[in-house]
């Protein structure tokens, strides 16, 4: 965990607000010490004290536009859940106006709209970017910006009759990961490692003799790119973007224990040449070992995401072996009981698992 | 954000808008670069509009999908190899032999097939190479013949017994099967398939009824009666749509907003001409060096 500097608030957004949260839960502990008697400060202290703070948070608020209180917190989630559905909105109309009108167009006017239409979209993303300190509207505008590229290269496609490439993966990466980095969004940081994940696994694919295409229907292929972006938030720093190495965490996380977990149903769609009851069975205990390993680690580094993430999934697993072998056989009384005590069990295990970790201010 | 990672954001951006779409137009000049690696007139049988299962109303696009017919091994045609349990698969060729398929990288043992082999084979997944359409030749003339027999056949069949009803609506069906062959079906087939196309051009330099594409096919498993044997499956075109560029839209109808949507209203997108009519326009198509079509022209056809 990264706490804000002692006057600065950090660099990201997440930073300055945990920063104000802080100062806030300071303000209410000392009116309950004052009550108690336990510390009193003198007048003059307390006009220094409440000088700094406004003077920091006002500070934060026009740098990072942060939540003052409650209300405020949940106002701007408000607003965040809009400007996502907003930006999902203007994506689909950016889709289906050019479908709407291309037809009726030569392939010179279709061409030049669509590549002003990438160049356009990019340019007010920065523009509004300069001048939007709240984010949302950069999120829209980025959103935006995003699908036209992707309309553009994949109506080219369309309209030249060209040959489905996986190249095409790697430049809407690309892209996004480019507008999650300049815009600090985890949204289009998330939609980049999905786009770069499908390219990595399209090469791993037709390494193997596939066509690109058909790399789905070998989930093994997802692996490598799997870790290769776990291991991103290990080698590079992203202290100044708040919130972009748990993303990383996330996708990595679930581009192996997806595949996992299909492979434990679907034998046949993996690379190994044995029996397809046999590969099920491996990937149902490799689906139980790796998803304890991603809750060891998650709590282990303070990894929230991760570790539900981990515990998800092995829920999953345990659930779905658990309706193989009982569901027919067993009175469904007796099954339900048992998904009740294998609860508990799990919630004693974590308990446990929580007291057993050491603290975070005796970590530090 | 500073002013130089502003400039650096704003320029990378650019730069990969600007470098994105050159690299289209460059794959898209050497694909079009003359001469075409493969041309074909092809018609309303083999070309028909289409139109996406989801946009039909909203999409104002039309592009033009490619018929491609595999002829099924002798005596294994469709009706009869469901009618006689013949293990019938679709898109099953009498060309893609074992032979052909181990030539083509599917890793199939020489010897008797076993249980692990059939495994193995369920297993694989369709491959990338480049395949050959025949227009109007061999493979179209005994899917044509097969036909008119079949309904000489079933008729000379209802004639010796015109009291049977089943006898007399078989005798239908095959004359209105015979007729469509003869009128209305697609007459592209594909009939070859080769890692190499330099060594397909070669064997197949009749420029006007052969061109060199890009398609997939696997190995597949045919059963009946508990036995199964190894066949080989065409599965389609990497490309099995072209574009009509606004310049010929007018061919297939007078308005230029002609769509997917006029088409069918117009009773030519989603559907054949009947039987009995003539195809209502005649198309162009090349392939180029990386083996993309493109319409070269297209124009109406009398009727």
């Amino acid at each position: 965990l990264e706490l804000p500097d002692a006057d600065g608030g950090g660099n990201t957004r997440q930073d300055a607000q945990r920063r104000v949260d802080v100062i806030e839960a300071f303000q209410t502990e000392l009116k309950e010490l004052e009550k108690a008697g336990v510390l009193l400060l003198s007048p003059a202290q307390r006009r220094v004290v409440e000088a700094h703070h406004a003077a920091t948070i006002a500070r934060l608020k026009s740098a990072f536009d942060v939540d003052r209180d409650a209300r405020s917190k949940q106002l701007s989630l408000g607003m965040r859940v809009s400007s996502f559905l907003g930006a999902l909105a203007f994506a689909a109309s950016v889709f289906f106006l050019f479908y709407q009108y291309w037809g009726r167009l030569g392939t010179s006017a279709q061409v030049s709209i669509l590549v002003c239409s990438s160049a356009v979209s990019f340019l007010m993303t920065v523009l509004i970017r300069t001048r939007d300190s709240t984010g949302y509207f950069t999120k829209l505008a980025a959103l935006v910006a995003f699908a036209c590229f992707v309309l553009n290269i994949s109506m080219f496609g369309q309209i030249f009759n060209i040959t489905p490439s996986d190249k095409a993966l790697l430049v809407w990466g690309a892209m996004a990961i480019l507008l999650a980095y300049a815009c600090d969004l985890r949204l289009m940081l998330a939609v980049g490692l999905l786009c770069v994940l499908g390219f990595a696994s399209a090469r791993f694919g037709e390494w193997a003799g596939l066509y690109w295409l058909d790399f789905g229907r070998r989930p093994e292929n997802i692996f490598p790119a799997a870790l290769l972006i776990l291991a991103v938030p290990r080698l590079m720093s992203h202290r100044r973007f708040g919130g972009f190495a748990s993303t990383y965490r996330l996708i990595g996380v679930l581009a192996v224990l997806l595949p996992v977990l299909a492979l434990s149903f679907w034998g046949q769609g993996s690379y190994l040449d044995w029996e397809p009851t046999t590969i099920e069975h491996s990937y149902q205990i490799i689906g139980f070992a790796a998803s304890a390993a991603v809750i060891w680690a998650g709590a282990r580094w303070n990894w929230p995401e991760t570790t539900n993430t981990g515990v998800a999934f092995f829920v999953i697993f345990l659930f779905t072996k658990f309706y193989d072998w009982w569901w027919e056989t067993m009175p469904k009384y007796l099954f339900f009981l048992l998904l009740g005590l294998t609860a508990l069990l799990a919630l004693v295990v974590l308990r446990r698992l929580r007291r057993s970790m050491p603290s975070l201010e005796s970590s530090r | 954000m500073n002013l130089r990672s502003h400039r650096v954001f704003l320029v990378s951006g650019l730069l990969l808008v600007v470098v994105a779409n050159v690299a289209v137009f460059l794959g898209v000049r050497f694909n079009r670069q003359p001469p075409a690696v493969s041309a074909l007139l092809l018609t309303e049988r083999e070309l028909a509009p289409t139109g996406s299962w989801s946009l039909s109303q909203e999409d104002s696009g039309l592009s033009l999908r490619f018929d491609v017919r595999s002829l099924p091994p002798e005596s294994e045609n469709y009706d009869e190899g469901w009618a006689n349990e013949r293990g019938f698969v679709w898109g099953s060729a009498p060309w893609l032999t074992l032979e052909k398929l181990r030539s083509l990288g599917f890793p199939l043992s020489s010897g008797e097939p076993t249980d692990d082999d059939r495994r193995r084979v369920e297993k694989l997944l369709p491959k990338d190479v480049f395949v050959v359409l025949e227009l109007n030749g061999n493979s179209y003339q005994r899917a044509l013949r097969d036909a008119q027999d079949r309904a000489v056949r079933d008729e000379q069949r209802a004639q010796a017994d015109p009291n049977d009803k089943n006898l007399a609506v078989s005798a239908r069906i095959s004359r209105e099967s015979a007729d469509a062959e003869q009128n209305q079906n697609s007459r592209l087939f594909c009939i070859d398939a080769d890692l190499d196309p330099v060594a397909l051009s070669k064997a197949y330099s009749d420029r006007p009824h052969y061109a060199i594409v890009r398609g997939t096919v696997q190995p597949a498993i045919s059963q009946k009666s508990g036995h199964w044997r190894i066949v080989g499956q065409f599965f389609g075109l990497r490309i099995p749509e072209v574009n009509v560029p606004l310049t010929y839209r007018p061919v297939f109808g007078a308005s230029r907003r002609h769509s997917y949507t006029e088409a069918v209203a117009r009773g030519i997108g989603g559907q054949m001409a009947s039987s009995k009519e003539a195809p209502r326009y005649s198309v162009m198509v090349a392939w180029g060096r990386r083996f993309e079509p493109w319409i070269v022209a297209a124009s109406p056809q009398a009727q």
